[in-house]
């Protein structure tokens, strides 16, 4: 039998001294009670924009904005005492834009756009160390590691139009550069528990052996206050809790480990860092007369710029297929699925360039001649692969 | 005009981690320790280091990854999620067709229809969902075969008065029946409930449900893979040893419990009518 470990009692009697239990409406109120505190909030809001206006000639013309953002908000994970870190939610994203317009000879117009959105968080940490917890009495920490995030988004435009006698002509480009930049302790850390649910049999390992050495005469051990041995036993989780961490034994741990995008083992504590990106690039050309026009789009797939991108070997629609192909002949399909490395290390992207995106422009139909005694008829329809754009329609 | 540029919602907001990879989480399960005859390791220190403590059984903790790896096939029932990889891009259609007419009185008629078709849109699915398995001798499939025991349930039938179907006899061993009795009983803690021996394949099935799991049908299918799994040992069967076998794969994938994956496998249909006068 498994008894009180001496080293968990003096923590626990640490913590209770240092944070005292001043209030019984948290937690059970008899085995563990709560210590409530006052906690600062402050948060702060902050914006900024600024915009130039240049008219450069009369044929020429310029603007400049810049937006940003610095907001700190700590409401949304108090610090876990008084002396422990209050994460903050920070969150600073901002965005620009530069355009300039230029008509150039009297038919020639041409515009061109630069807009950068960088959207930006970071859920601040109130520890950098293992998670070592009293599950349900005591942790020294939150342990929420610090995940952030920034994700730049580079929109690069030109628009040029052509007016030559009936005709308008317009044609340009649209590129997209998009990057996910995150970064995380999520696995960073170790952590270990006395998690009274884990002994084996689950839910009433603590509490049994207790009920029953409490409820023999034999220990002369029996509650001096009316009701409290039934409240004892009708209280199995606070019970289990505080028997659970008197004997401080881990039931529950676990070892988090992460690599180098070679497969080295990474030091405890190393933060993960990790890059989405992907590219999209659209061209057009469009005349206003008869409204014709084509448009086309290529677009990267996403990939993990370090070298950190791994695929399944067999794509999981047909791994999917497969097992419904086998169960319908009697034999479960129970081909491992593997993990290979993606990208220029590896079996290729993680999926295929998008690169079939082409849009025509209009066709016209009008029949409402064909039909006898209609006063108006229009049909138009649209088909739109990856970004879509109207293929035909009424005037 | 809309979009669909999938691939750059993908880069910023998909965020679902697959466990698999360059990270790795060695953990306790539950049930691992007891109070009496195996405890757990014991509290040094709020700064304690975990790497010091034993790994659960067969396993290490790791010094490297490299690739090609894959969960085991260790029957774990982990839930995980991912992306296919043979996505494509979606595929929209929109078209209408308006009629319209003036009739007598200055009064004008209008028909019009608008449909909107959209196919390899984005969607999850679990792609280890539990096989709907098949019995090539009856015929028969999983659903069916459950269906029939499922409305007995309903109706209170006894599982005595249960008749045997042959999707349960064909795939279950003949023993069932007394694995099961082993299965569903401790030696200190005793039955769960109780199962004669002589009952046919189809009748211990049924009794999981009318006496213990309900309508809990995936439940009993992860039962039925381990009891029949039990069934097959040399060993069995014994109600004060019961074997533990590795499950029989029947439904649930060795690897997975689900793995749900995004996919462009969706198609949507919208049609829309409108008459005014």
């Amino acid at each position: 039998m498994v008894h009180t470990n001496p080293v968990a009692i003096a923590a626990l009697n640490a913590a209770a001294t240092k944070y005292p239990a001043n209030d019984t409406s948290l937690d059970d109120g008899i085995m563990t009670e709560g210590y409530r505190f006052n906690a600062s909030t402050p948060v702060k809001l902050n914006s900024n924009m600024a915009r130039i206006d240049w008219a450069m000639s009369s044929k020429m013309n310029a603007f400049f904005r810049l937006n940003t953002y610095y907001d700190h908000d700590t409401t949304a994970v108090l610090s876990a005492f008084p002396d422990t870190p209050a994460p903050r939610l920070w969150a600073h994203p901002w965005g620009l834009v530069a355009s300039h317009n230029w008509s150039i000879g009297r038919n020639w117009v041409n515009s061109f756009r630069y807009g950068l959105t960088r959207q930006s968080f970071s859920q601040q940490s109130d520890s950098n160390q293992n998670a070592i917890t009293f599950r349900s009495v005591f942790s020294p920490t939150n342990f929420n590691g610090t995940a952030s995030r920034s994700m730049p988004v580079h929109n690069i435009v030109d628009d040029v139009a052509w007016i030559k006698g009936k005709h308008t002509i317009n044609f340009g480009t649209n590129v997209r550069l998009v990057k996910n930049n995150r970064t995380g302790f999520a696995n960073a850390y170790d952590s270990a528990s006395t998690n009274y649910f884990f002994y084996s049999p689950a839910g009433t390992a603590v509490t049994d052996p207790l009920q029953t050495y409490m409820g023999d005469p034999a220990n002369n051990i029996l509650p001096t206050v009316p009701g409290q041995y039934v409240q004892i036993a009708s209280n199995q989780n606070g019970v289990d809790a505080a028997g659970g961490a008197l004997i401080r034994t881990y039931s529950s741990y676990s070892a988090r480990s992460t690599f180098a995008a070679d497969g080295s083992l990474l030091s405890s504590g190393t933060r993960t860092n990790r890059t989405f990106a992907t590219n999209a690039y659209d061209f057009y050309v469009q005349d206003s007369w008869k409204n014709l026009g084509l448009r086309y789009g290529i677009a990267s797939p996403v990939n993990e710029t370090h070298g950190f991108g791994a695929v399944t070997d067999i794509s999981t629609e047909e791994f999917l297929k497969r097992r419904i192909a086998s169960a319908t002949k009697g034999v479960p399909y129970i081909q491992p699925l593997n993990l290979v490395l993606a990208g220029g290390k590896g079996k290729g992207p993680l999926y295929d360039w998008d690169k079939n995106n082409v849009q025509a422009a209009r066709f016209r139909s009008v029949v409402a001649e064909l039909l006898p005694g209609a006063s108006a008829f229009s049909i138009w329809g649209t088909r739109q692969v990856g970004h879509p754009l109207r293929v035909c329609n009424d005037e | 005009m809309t979009n669909d540029y999938y691939g750059e919602a993908l880069a910023t907001a998909f965020d679902l981690n697959n466990t698999l990879g360059y990270t790795s989480n060695v953990a306790i399960s539950a049930n691992t320790f007891n109070l009496t005859t195996k405890p757990g390791p014991l509290f040094t220190g709020i700064d304690q280091n975990i790497r010091t403590l034993a790994p659960p059984p067969g396993t290490v903790y790791p010094t490297s990854v490299s690739f090609p790896r894959q969960q085991p096939s260790d029957f774990s029932r982990r839930i995980e999620s991912g992306i296919d990889t043979a996505l494509q891009a979606p595929t929209n259609y929109q078209f209408s067709l308006t009629y319209e007419r003036e009739i007598r009185g200055g009064t004008l008629f209008q028909a019009s229809y608008i449909g909107r078709l959209a196919r390899h849109l984005l969607a999850t699915r679990d792609v280890m969902a539990l096989n709907n398995l098949r019995d090539p001798k009856s015929g028969m499939d999983w659903y069916t075969a459950a269906t029939m025991l499922e409305k007995q349930r309903q109706l209170g039938t006894d599982p005595a008065n249960v008749q045997p179907i042959p999707y349960f006899e064909n795939l279950l061993p003949k023993n069932y029946a007394s694995s099961l009795a082993a299965w569903n009983c401790d030696p200190t803690n005793g039955c769960q409930y109780s199962i004669p021996t002589t009952d046919t394949a189809t009748q211990a099935v049924y009794s999981q449900g009318f006496q213990f799991w309900a309508n809990d049908w995936t439940d009993i299918e992860d039962e039925i893979e381990h009891v029949a799994a039990n069934a097959l040992d040399p060993t069995c069967c014994d109600p004060n040893n019961p074997p533990n076998a590795d499950p029989l794969p029947f439904f649930f994938n060795p690897q997975y419990g689900a793995l749900s994956a995004w996919g462009t496998i969706a198609n949507s249909n919208y049609h829309g009518f409108s008459a005014s006068l």
